[in-house]
């Protein structure tokens, strides 16, 4: 019983992981991106497609990669380039991708097809054997492999590369990094970007690891909890892990406490609501979290500073110096 | 005298109140238009009778919108010009379906139909809204019932009684379990009716209850699967709609775990875990409705459809899966299946199984007929 919900709340925690990586790092960069959850949606429709056309997981999982990156070039072009406000922006983009998706799925992706093509638990040699935590850890399908290797990498970049630098610098105080020279549209734009792609990966694995279909709403506010996810974890994609699993966990404990029937006197609608009660309230527990002090301002270049494209190219001249020079 | 005031109005304003009272002729040379043509239709060609149906979900979901959607296109070929159909499908809110129902009445439908048993409250309130027209849910028969009100009810319950008994008599375990969306009677009464067939085949059995809260999310149908297969169950019965993509997921991972759906022959969509779906006819309701409702026999009452008049609540074939089911437990489940039919079993409805755990409490005693 107790594997059982280690196993389940894990699957149930992977996308808001994602999701949280990549808001974490947006935020960091001084962009509060609300609109995760429609990035998510957007991740798993196109994954749903990709699936349903070509078969196979991984093709539906590596699909959602572009797209996250292409939805990402828009809401940068909204959140840094024509300096929207951040919040409305994040939740009318939200409306938008669910009244988009819902369109398409209507239109084109409705039908029952056989549902296949999610990806199977690899079984890791030996640790898988650990009890209670084994099958849980280490029986489980790549994304969660995935999700842990990715945690110590993103720490890694926003702690020791140029990027992480530049993205915490213009997240704090942009206008301080702005007169060191740091392009801080620039930064700001690579950050949602790279946010984006890692929220729609997100969501594909809602599709990839869950149910092999696109449902509508399928996200059902994953988003939302990501959003609270990133404050608990103090924006460390390391704490991402524990701070996701709370609200996994619970609701994985919630489905086993409602079938067993224990504390039968409890009403179920009760326990259904204990992952967000328990999200809340570890939100509210811990102690007091300071956004990054840019985060949701806009940041207008200074003209004639320097030029907004240029700005733009520097992320991409330091990755690939002879080509974008 | 009065041209001076016209002139003292602003030219802007002067154009406005003139398109506006244009307007206003038009529309009440529309409105004589139009009462001319009805007095003239009476005599020449028949006007068809609108009928209007909603239901949440696709109209592809290989579920309960489905089967109406089909049933009403049915209905339609059949009966050709005397009849116009509309359907509104993806109806997935209270205010959705409000919306679509005040769009087909207002422009002067004849028939409405919630092909849901989520809104009642909104039958009573177009009924009330616009006498001219009928307005059909479905629900538990009322007590009283005003002169444009319809109710529908399929006996879900008959049906979900015998894929309880065939999971009861299956069920290696001795543990099955229900995951259902919300509970609302005619929902949790086709759940009850699951646990209490399974428990006239073992009157030991266990049972594992849970509502997810939505009938779409597969995350949370694959949860709670998961979670109740960890318990011990290994037959679950599904009362959710695309969300049982997740639980056809979550019985894959132990083999010998299967899952009965409802309302539509599913096991394409599965069929390595399928055992049967419980299918209720509900293109003949759809159809029979439209029939009623287009040659004017419906009328403020109640329309029940049960096992033996109407098909309600037959399992499908078991298909890839028939190697598993013995030849003992098909002939139980044949002779169950009959007794039902011939009501020496009486499976009790909504008011008795429509709250949870009533399909537990109940003494088995009391569905046999003296």
């Amino acid at each position: 019983m107790t594997e059982a919900i280690l196993v389940s709340g894990i699957l149930l925690m992977l996308p808001i992981v994602w999701a949280s990586f990549g808001e974490a790092i947006c935020e960091q960069a001084g962009v509060l991106n609300i609109g995760v959850e429609g990035v998510m949606l957007a991740g798993a429709f196109g994954s749903a497609v990709v699936l349903r056309e070509f078969g196979g997981p991984w093709l539906a999982l590596w699909a959602s990669i572009p797209l996250g990156a292409a939805v990402g070039c828009v809401l940068g072009w909204f959140y840094v380039i024509r300096g929207t406000d951040q919040i409305v922006t994040g939740i009318l983009f939200n409306f938008l991708m669910l009244g988009l998706t819902t369109v398409l799925y209507e239109k084109y992706l409705t039908g029952v097809a056989q549902s296949a093509g999610v990806f199977d638990p690899v079984a890791i040699p030996l640790l898988s054997d650990i009890p209670l935590i084994g099958p849980a850890l280490f029986d489980q399908n790549v994304i969660v492999y995935l999700a842990t290797l990715a945690a110590p990498l993103l720490f890694l970049l926003m702690r020791r590369t140029w990027f992480g630098l530049h993205a915490r610098a213009v997240g704090e105080r942009p206008e301080a990094a702005d007169v060191s020279g740091v392009g801080v549209s620039g930064v700001r734009f690579a950050a949602v970007v790279f946010a984006c792609v890692l929220s729609s990966i997100g969501g594909a694995t809602l599709v990839v690891t869950q149910s092999g279909q696109f449902t509508i709403g399928i996200t059902s506010g994953q988003g939302f909890i990501a959003l609270a996810v990133v404050v608990l974890a103090r924006w460390n994609p390391l704490l991402v892990l524990p701070a996701a699993a709370v609200f996994g966990m619970t609701q994985a404990f919630q489905f086993q406490a409602q079938s067993a029937g224990f504390a039968s006197s409890v009403p179920f609608e009760a326990w259904a609501l204990l992952p967000y009660v328990a999200t809340i309230a570890v939100v509210v527990a811990s102690k007091r979290a300071q956004y990054p002090a840019g985060c949701g301002i806009h940041y207008p270049s200074p003209a004639g500073h320097r030029g907004l494209t240029q700005q733009l190219l520097e992320p991409l001249r330091r990755v690939a110096p002879a080509r974008f020079s | 005298m009065r041209a001076r005031t016209w002139r003292r109005i602003p030219p802007a304003a002067r154009r406005l109140l003139a398109a506006a009272s244009a307007v206003a002729a038009m529309a009440l040379l529309a409105a004589c238009g139009s009462d001319g043509d009805s007095a003239s239709g009476g005599t020449a060609a028949v006007e068809p009778v609108t009928v209007g149906l909603a239901s949440g979900g696709s109209r592809q979901d290989g579920s309960w919108t489905q089967a109406w959607y089909e049933g009403s296109q049915t209905a339609q070929a059949e009966l050709g010009d005397t009849v116009k159909v509309t359907f509104v499908d993806e109806t997935n809110s209270v205010d959705a379906y409000d919306k679509s129902a005040a769009s087909f009445l207002s422009g002067g439908g004849d028939t409405w139909i919630f092909a849901t048993a989520e809104v009642p409250q909104l039958v009573d309130k177009f009924a009330k809204q616009f006498p001219d027209s009928m307005v059909c849910g479905v629900e538990a028969p009322r007590e009283s019932y005003a002169a444009n009100i319809c109710t529908l009810l399929p006996r879900f319950e008959q049906g979900t009684f015998l894929a309880g008994f065939l999971a009861g008599s299956m069920s290696e375990t001795g543990h099955v379990g229900v995951v259902g969306a919300f509970d609302f009677p005619i929902l949790t009464a086709e759940l009850e009716g699951f646990v209490l067939g399974a428990r006239y085949a073992n009157p030991d059995i266990k049972i594992s209850r849970t509502y997810i809260q939505s009938f779409s999310d597969p995350a949370k149908g694959r949860a709670a699967a998961l979670a109740q297969m960890s318990q011990g169950a290994d037959i679950l019965f599904s009362g959710v709609d695309q969300a049982t993509q997740g639980i056809y997921q979550a019985a894959r991972t132990a083999p010998g775990t299967y899952v009965i759906p409802q309302y539509f022959d599913s096991w394409e969509q599965a069929p390595d875990v399928v055992l049967t779906s419980v299918i209720y006819n509900l293109q003949g309701v759809s159809q029979e409705m439209i029939r009623l409702a287009a040659s004017g026999e419906l009328a403020n009452q109640h329309y029940e459809f049960d096992l033996k008049n109407d098909g309600v609540g037959k399992l499908a074939p078991f298909h890839e899966l028939d190697s598993q089911v013995s030849d003992d437990v098909k002939s139980r489940l044949a002779e169950v299946e009959a007794q039902v039919i011939s009501g020496e079993i009486l499976v009790p409805g909504p008011d008795v199984l429509g709250t949870t755990g009533a399909g537990s409490k109940l003494d088995l005693a009391t569905i046999k007929a003296e």
